[in-house]
């Protein structure tokens, strides 16, 4: 068992060297960063959802189009939960701390494993391919490309962001479950936003 | 302790374009068009994807923003809540200007039974808001 875990750890270690390589002198840094960045993707990600809250062009369609929208935000509470409990229990050193590496970003203290800024947008994006398959792939193309964009400027393993993939993967479960149980709650929040017209 | 407000500021701005610009495509799509700056969809999609533009541009070009939460950033908690602020306040602004702007493209004869976003097909913000006030007070009249 343990030579298995080691010999992951080195595979992980080869694949992160191999993306991580290509940084420090090359003209991808300065978009790799802000594509790295704890800002882009999320405000990008939460306007994909502002948009959709609004943009349905009948009632029934919008009602489908908020509940989305509802769904991605409790998928998102579920992930960030897993991710709290998990780094009570595990911690694993940043690529910088173990190895030399090509550091661009800045040094975050918090476990490497799971990647908790893919976890998030990825369980935010996920809901959503369910009602607009295309929104929803622009939605995961850009978490994932924040995701390799964490490897480049070197602050995350890849097994890091197969990790936080999962964690989204089954916080999408836990959230339709959820859905389930709050799903009246929702449309009496819904009628509240709609006496504002803001639904 | 300026430097870690500029960064708030600088944010809150960001995120006020890019929702605005948001809320703008929005309600070209939805066709609530007396909730769009222009009335020509094409014209009010350029603006959107412009000020989107200055947004990102503005946040990410005029300083470093890859700063630790500890340091001056932003940690998740703070950017939900400043997010939150910014799409209020977008929505705020939205409604004042296209109220006073698109006053004299109201249905006369508008009679919004849905109560929801689509009425701003018909009506402006402040005339829905104020028509929905008046009932209230006419129907809690002893």
């Amino acid at each position: 068992m343990q030579l298995i875990l080691q010999r992951i750890k080195a595979l992980d270690y080869e694949l992160f060297n191999l993306v991580n390589g290509f940084a420090g002198d090359s003209i991808l840094d300065e978009p790799m960063l802000i594509c790295a960045s704890d800002y882009f993707a999320p405000i990008s990600l939460f306007s994909v959802l502002v948009f959709i809250w609004f943009s349905g062009k009948t009632n029934a369609e919008r009602i489908l189009d908020q509940l989305s929208v509802i769904k991605s935000l409790t998928c998102l509470g579920c992930a960030s939960l897993c991710v709290l409990i998990l780094n009570m229990f595990f911690f694993r050193d940043r690529p910088f701390t173990t190895h030399e590496v090509n550091l661009l970003f800045y040094m975050p203290t918090d476990s490497s494993l799971p990647a908790n800024s893919l976890a998030s947008t990825l369980a935010i994006s996920l809901p959503i391919i369910n009602r607009h398959k295309r929104l929803g792939l622009i939605m995961i193309s850009t978490s994932v490309f924040m995701g390799l964009a964490r490897i480049y400027v070197g602050v995350h393993y890849p097994g890091d962001l197969i990790f936080a993939s999962l964690i989204a993967c089954g916080s999408l479960l836990l959230s339709r479950y959820i859905m389930t149980l709050i799903h009246s709650f929702f449309l009496k929040t819904v009628k509240v936003f709609r006496k504002m017209y803001m639904a | 302790m300026l430097d870690v407000i500029n960064f708030h500021i600088d944010y809150f701005i960001c995120c006020s374009l890019i929702l605005t610009a948001v809320l703008q495509i929005s309600a070209s799509f939805s066709r609530s068009n007396l909730f769009t700056f222009f009335s020509n969809p094409i014209i009010n999609t350029i603006f959107a994807g412009l000020l989107i533009a200055t947004g990102f541009i503005i946040f990410f070009v005029t300083d470093n923003r890859n700063i630790n939460d500890y340091e001056g950033g932003l940690d998740g908690n703070e950017q939900a809540v400043l997010f939150a602020l910014a799409l209020a306040s977008s929505f705020v602004v939205i409604a004042l200007i296209t109220s006073t702007t698109n006053s004299s493209k109201v249905f006369k004869n508008n009679n919004c039974q849905e109560h929801s976003y689509m009425c701003l097909s018909h009506d402006t913000y402040l005339n829905l808001i104020k028509s929905k006030c008046n009932l209230f007070f006419k129907e809690s009249r002893p």
